[in-house]
């Protein structure tokens, strides 16, 4: 599958990119997380490969370019310190690679109306799109979208399956490549 | 359906012992109080005020598979609007015989009979004759005939039930309506979302659209012909009309951003929507339907989504965090004033008037439980209609006596109704999957 594919390039790309921009990031996490993310093309799968790290973990978190999950409080929509490392990872790879291009999706929990949770998602997926502006990429490398609650990974009514729910999910729509191989 | 209202309660529980009870002391004659509703129906609280009626089932040569079954449709129907007390009499010998002073002794007060001929070639006439025995003497209240082809015999038992109805209540029936929802099922580990139409016993169900990206927010035309409905099939959200009869469809919608909550006006031509395309949140626009033009009614930056019409097509309803959480506010279309509706709770959206304009229903938010309620705009009086605390989509029956829901207790999400003074609660459970966003038919003439 061709999103496989993506995933392997970009454990490359990641190991690249992180020595060169991310001194901070810990080699063991490369490790792990390029195992762990399943995205596939469909909504089910996503995020359901780190389910495990979903909580603001930040040792677990993804540091590396490809797709990622990024949660969010109950009612916010900003983005939480322990993911801009890893956005910022996602923005120096953009800025090195104009023709990269991602789509953002915001998603909530169930709780609550329809429509005024595909209003609520958009401030997520917008609050990740604008984050990443700030750090210099270009808006036309970034499509977002809000599912709302219409896509949901967790379905249980814990505030655990909650907080799995409320999240903006990063996707690479271009195969992440690297430059020197 | 029969599955009709399958959510067994304590109550319900406690209410089928009562009847086994009633059903036992019984003579043969009265089978029982129709254990289905009563196994069915979850009554919340206790139904003051039923009708008692019985039905003795229509005389025929041939027998009937149970959907095509008359009697059983009518029984089903009236059972499940949780307005009358349905005694199915079994001994058809003893019940035609059976007098006024038979019933009386029984606490019936209507009596429903009718026979069912073969006239050949798939056609068949059916005479019913209603009965009112509660004075003391029988008086005909109603004695109508059809003729119909046996596809259209359930049919025929809604249309029966609908005229019971009116004639018991004074109050138009729903049974021949219908209602839209989303399906959601899973196959091959990836979610499968569809549009479907039904009958509002949860019968004939029929997809209009299938997709593997979410389908929201539908709404009938006031015609009953159309759908409008927000679809994610391109990735971004597009708003969609399609003709019920043929399935064809028309893109009206494709602004970028949010294209969401189309609301049909009364005439059936101007759509109201929420559109993100100039904003970081939705504002309300009307659209005209055959010009495709824009006018923006709402201003600001705060949320504004999910309009609705008021039946003189005057002015909208809208969800607005303008003051902070969501709440109902309405716009007057020709002055632009605002004013803001509800008042109780830190939560109030999804708001649509009852037919007769004198109350809106809500999905409310009250110490983190999402119940749907209904608002007098007399008074202001808010009143909560559900009690799961995890309901959503709220709509009226086009008769203004029910509201049709989503609820979701466990993981899967059902459909539930709720009489609008919360006394009848009832559950349609989905086959597979889970159904969500229902919205109800308006009447519909055929």
């Amino acid at each position: 599958m061709l999103i496989k594919k993506l995933f392997k390039m970009s454990t490359i790309a990641a190991t690249l990119l992180s020595l060169a921009a991310c001194s901070t990031a810990d080699q063991s996490e490369l490790g792990e997380t390029s195992a762990s993310p399943t995205h596939a093309d469909s909504a089910l799968t996503q995020g359901a490969g780190d389910v495990g790290s979903f909580y603001g973990d930040e040792n677990t978190h993804p540091m590396q370019v490809g797709n990622q999950t990024y949660y969010f409080d109950f009612d916010k929509s900003f983005v939480r310190d322990e993911d801009k490392p890893s956005l910022q990872v996602q923005a120096h790879y953009l800025i090195s690679h104009p023709q990269a291009k991602i789509l953002i999706t915001g998603n909530t929990d169930e709780r609550g109306s329809r429509e005024y949770n595909i209003a609520l998602g958009r401030r997520r997926a917008l609050s990740v799109q604008q984050f990443l502006i700030a750090k210099g990429v270009s808006a036309n490398q970034i499509l977002t979208v809000s599912y709302g609650a219409e896509k949901p990974v967790a379905f249980g009514h814990s505030e655990a399956d909650y907080a799995k729910n409320r999240h903006a999910d990063l996707q690479y729509q271009t195969p992440v490549i690297t430059d020197k191989m | 359906m029969n599955e009709l209202c399958l959510e067994k309660s304590y109550h319900t529980l406690k209410k089928f012992i009562l009847i086994f009870i009633n059903v036992l002391l019984l003579s043969s004659l009265l089978l029982s109080h129709n254990a289905w509703a009563a196994l069915n129906l979850e009554l919340t609280q206790g139904v003051a005020n039923q009708l008692p009626i019985a039905i003795v089932p229509f005389a025929s040569e041939v027998r009937f598979a149970p959907e095509n079954d008359v009697t059983q449709v009518i029984q089903s129907d009236l059972s499940h609007s949780g307005q009358f007390k349905v005694t199915l009499a079994k001994n058809l010998a003893q019940a035609d015989k059976a007098g006024v002073v038979y019933w009386r002794a029984h606490h019936v007060d209507d009596v429903l009979s009718g026979k069912i001929t073969v006239l050949g070639q798939e056609q068949y006439r059916v005479h019913i004759n209603l009965i009112q025995v509660a004075q003391g003497r029988q008086q005909i209240l109603l004695q109508r005939e059809f003729t119909v082809k046996y596809l259209q015999l359930r049919a025929l038992g809604h249309h029966i039930s609908d005229l019971i109805y009116e004639k018991l209540t004074g109050v138009k029936g729903i049974f021949s309506t219908r209602i839209a929802y989303v399906l959601v099922t899973r196959e091959n580990n990836h979610r499968v979302y569809s549009l479907q139409v039904a009958d509002m016993d949860g019968y004939n169900a029929k997809p209009l659209l299938t997709s593997t990206q979410p389908i929201m927010s539908p709404a009938w035309s006031h015609d009953g012909k159309r759908i409008a409905y927000v679809s994610f099939e391109k990735i971004m959200p597009r708003i969609y009309i399609q003709t019920i009869a043929n399935g064809q469809r028309q893109c009206v919608s494709d602004y970028p951003g949010i294209n969401g909550a189309p609301a049909w006006s009364p005439d059936d031509r101007t759509l109201a929507l929420a559109l993100s395309k100039n904003s970081v949140t939705p504002k309300i626009y009307l659209m005209n339907i055959a010009s495709k033009d824009l006018r923006q009614v709402s201003f600001g930056f705060s949320i504004d989504t999910e309009p609705t019409w008021s039946a003189d097509g005057r002015s909208l309803l809208f969800t607005s965090d303008r003051g902070g959480g969501p709440q109902i506010y309405q716009i007057n279309l020709r002055n632009k004033r605002l004013q803001r509706i509800t008042f109780d709770g830190s939560y109030n959206a999804r708001a649509s008037f009852s037919p007769d304009g004198k109350m809106i229903v809500v999905l409310n938010r009250e110490q983190g439980m999402y119940n749907i309620a209904v608002q007098d705009l007399d008074d202001g009086t808010l009143l909560n209609i559900t009690h799961s605390g995890f309901d959503a989509s709220p709509s009226f029956a086009p008769n203004g006596q029910m509201v049709l829901f989503e609820s979701k207790p466990g993981e899967h999400g059902l459909l539930g109704m709720a009489s609008i003074d919360g006394r009848i609660n009832c559950r349609l459970p989905t086959p597979v999957g889970d159904v969500q966003d229902p919205v109800w038919s308006p009447f519909l003439s055929s």
